[in-house]
Order: structure tokens, then C-alpha cells, then sequence
């Protein structure tokens, strides 16, 4: 069972449930920032720096920013923090969206796995961070890293734990492949979310009513993004 | 069985960059044998080198658990004394305050205190691998052994002494005494009488 941001535990037809409510995948509509954190004790002279110490390895920090989203998706991130990330207590995958790349062919091995031949493959550093191939129209599929030939392509586990319903044709075709890592939100992330205009329409799962909201959300990585 | 610290570990010591120094604690949790706790001052789990009966580096690895350890520096005083340390291990899921209540606080049990650098741990496939050039030999290795410990929700400390102040522990002058030890008891009445006669002369 896997948690991934903002759907909940994600089912093979590539919706979420949280408390068996069903959530389907939106994207930030504003962007997502990440940056890689190193630990680094620094001896410095006047400006200058003499001798370097790292102290531990690098960990990715993400940020998922909003503009406008409808109360329904915003009613949706509230769900999911207080129920699956409980406030930051308990981690779940991020897809990084800063951070893809279009892969130029995808093989399908014997044993069913993909090989995206991709031209940079430093995103997948460790067997911790997953892959998610991504389309807007047709679909995603989130599932482990198992190799990589440098700079060439990386081998996607499909056998195993595998979540989603894009095919290959159309990865091949429209989809691009994003990292996904296991992350916390940081406590109480959806504290600076601002109200916006209200839309006088119904307000459920489907409709787009309510007040509209604008804010961040931060997530803090639980292993080595490097 | 001692060794001596590989050339490489003075090497990269000197390096002004590209250096990364791990700290790492070995806890023996048995009272009778070895049930060795492996943890490490990172940021998340570290695949290092398993120790033997002994507490000798073996070639085999195992995987020691991140935390943010906190242990003194190791230091030597004018005398050329090894000072104690003090180390702070967190107790997640109370795991180590359990091993503290059924096993008598681990009282005079051995933890052995690590400094390598990153390098020259165990290399392989995952996260937790972070070596690259793996040798054993080039990490210090000091032993201390437990003198008393303490625990709370947040956190179990050890105050760990070097075997040297361990063996010089101070016995009470009553139990002195009263020792079936002929010999010390004689010896320290000799003493008294001695001081008592010498007295005198002084004043």
C-alpha cells in the first residue's frame, strides 16, 4: 500500500482513497519548487571558505504551490493532511513536477518492467526514490526504480508494487517520468492558505463551488534525495 | 586483537575538502555475551562493518541505525587520563529503555565509539550503502564501558568511563575495614599507629 499526495492509498485505476472517499490526481497549479539540502559544516577565514566537513547527505525539500484551486481540491489536501499525513506524522510519496523529463522511447522487458530511455538519469539516486510516469489525459503509473544505465535509461519494477493505469504506448507516446519520493509534510502545512472569490456553484466532489484558496504546501524528504 | 590505523585514514585527514568524518556507537546489550545495538550520528541508516566477540571489525556488514547521537568529545586530561563520556541515544519506542530495564541498566557493559570517514565504508547497491573505497582499518576505535544510566521519554543517556577509571574505583574506608582481608586491615592499622607515634615528634 502506497500513500501518494493528494489522492490518498492509491488504487490501480489511478484514483485515491482516503476514508474510502475517492480523489482523483490534480497538479499544482502554480508550480512545484524543490531543492536538495546539504549538510555541510563550513570553517570559514574573513569571506572565504578554508576547509569543508559534510555531515550528512543531502535531503530533498518540495513545495507544492496553489493559486485559485477550487474548495473541492482544497476540501481534498485538507483530507489528506489531517487523515494520511496526520499533521506530519506519517510520510507518503511526492511526485516531483519540477523535475521531469520526456523520455525518448519506452522498452518493455520480458519480464514486463520499463526501460524509458531517458538522457539524465540523477534523479534516481537510490532505490528509495521512485518513479512516476506521468500524463495529464491519459493517466500515471507510480512504481519503484530498480536500475539505471547512467545518462541512458533506468528500469521501472513492474511486477511488483505497481500503481496506476497509463499503458506504455501512451507513456511512450505523451507521458513524461517525474521522481517521486517518500516525504512528510512539514507540521501544520496548510496553515498559510489564503480564501479567495467564492463561486456560487454546488459544492461536493464533483462541483467547483465554494471559496477558492491560494497557499503552499511544504514536504520535507525521509531519505536521500542525492 | 589491536590494530593499526590504515595510512588512508591520516590522509584524508588532512584534507582541507571533500571530507566526510561518521560518527558511530556500538552498544553491547547482553549481560552475558554480545548483542551488539549498531547506531550512527547520520541522517538516515548507514550500512557499516559488524564486530566480533571480541569487539574486532569483521569484513561482513550490517546496518546501523541513524540517529542524531549525541556523544562527547573524547579527551585526555594533564594527568593523561581519558575522560568519561557522555552519550544521549533517543528512545524511540522506548527500545532502548527496555534493554536498560532487562538487563540491569547494562552496568559495566562494553560500547565501543566509532570515527571513520564515509568513505571508507562498505559500498554497494542502496541508500544505506555510503562507502566508496571500503576499508575497515581506517576507523578509530575507542571502548568504554557504562558507568550509570539514565532514561526518559525523549532520550536514554549513558555516562560511559574508559576502562582506566573503571579499575581505579574507590573503596570506603568501612568496608576496608571490615574486609576479610587480613592484610590491608593490619596494613591500615600499622598506619594509624605509625601517624599516632609520629605525632609527637612533629609538634
Amino acid at each position: 500500500m502506497a500513500y501518494l499526495f493528494p489522492i490518498g492509498t492509491v488504487q490501480n485505476n489511478a484514483t485515491g482513497l482516503i476514508d474510502s472517499v475517492e480523489y482523483n490526481m490534480f497538479e499544482p497549479n502554480k508550480g512545484v519548487t524543490s531543492k536538495d539540502v546539504h549538510n555541510v559544516l563550513v570553517s570559514q577565514f574573513e569571506q572565504q571558505s578554508i576547509s569543508t566537513r559534510k555531515k550528512a547527505n543531502p535531503f530533498i525539500t518540495l513545495s507544492y504551490e496553489y493559486e485559485n484551486i477550487f474548495a473541492r481540491e482544497y476540501n481534498q489536501i485538507e483530507h489528506f493532511v489531517n487523515s494520511i499525513a496526520q499533521g506530519g506524522l506519517s510520510s507518503f510519496y511526492v511526485i516531483d513536477f519540477s523535475r521531469g523529463i520526456t523520455p525518448s522511447s519506452v522498452h518493455v522487458t520480458a519480464g514486463g518492467n520499463w526501460q524509458p530511455a531517458l538522457s539524465n538519469t540523477r534523479y534516481w539516486a537510490n532505490t528509495k526514490i521512485y518513479a512516476c510516469a506521468y500524463t495529464a489525459t491519459y493517466g500515471w503509473r507510480l512504481a519503484p526504480y530498480l536500475t539505471k544505465t547512467a545518462n541512458a535509461s533506468i528500469t521501472i519494477n513492474r511486477s511488483g508494487v505497481d500503481y496506476g493505469d497509463l499503458t506504455s504506448t501512451n507513456f511512450a507516446t505523451y507521458g513524461k517520468l517525474y521522481p517521486a519520493y517518500e516525504a512528510f509534510c512539514v507540521p501544520d502545512p496548510i496553515a498559510n492558505f489564503k480564501i479567495g472569490p467564492h463561486i456560487n456553484q454546488d459544492i461536493d466532489l464533483t462541483g467547483d463551488g465554494g471559496y477558492t484558496r491560494s497557499g503552499t504546501v511544504a514536504f520535507v524528504g525521509k531519505y536521500p534525495s542525492v | 586483537m589491536s590494530y593499526d590505523v590504515t595510512a588512508t585514514f591520516a590522509d584524508i585527514q588532512t584534507d582541507v575538502e571533500a571530507v566526510s568524518p561518521i560518527h558511530m556507537f556500538v552498544v553491547n546489550a547482553s549481560q552475558s555475551g554480545t548483542d551488539y545495538q549498531y547506531y550512527v550520528d547520520w541522517n538516515h541508516d548507514v550500512t557499516g562493518y559488524k564486530l566480533d566477540s571480541s569487539g574486532d571489525l569483521l569484513d561482513a556488514t550490517t546496518c546501523y541505525i541513524g540517529f542524531p547521537i549525541k556523544g562527547d568529545v573524547l579527551k585526555s586530561n594533564i594527568d593523561g587520563e581519558i575522560s568519561g563520556i557522555t552519550l544521549v541515544i533517543p528512545n524511540v519506542d522506548r527500545v532502548m529503555e527496555g534493554i536498560l530495564h532487562s538487563q540491569e541498566y547494562l552496568r559495566g557493559k562494553d560500547i565501543y565509539v566509532m570515527t571513520a570517514f564515509a568513505r571508507n565504508l562498505p559500498s554497494g547497491v542502496g541508500y544505506t550503502f555510503i562507502g566508496t573505497t571500503p576499508d575497515k582499518r581506517s576507523t578509530i576505535k575507542e571502548k568504554f564501558y557504562i558507568d550509570s544510566a539514565s532514561s526518559s521519554e525523549q532520550a536514554v543517556v549513558f555516562n560511559c568511563k574508559s576502562k582506566f577509571d573503571i579499575k581505579r574505583a574507590q573503596i570506603l574506608e568501612e568496608h576496608l575495614v571490615m574486609s576479610v582481608s587480613g592484610s590491608i586491615t593490619i596494613h591500615r592499622v600499622v598506619c594509624k599507629l605509625v601517624t599516632l607515634l609520629l605525632t609527637p615528634l612533629v609538634i
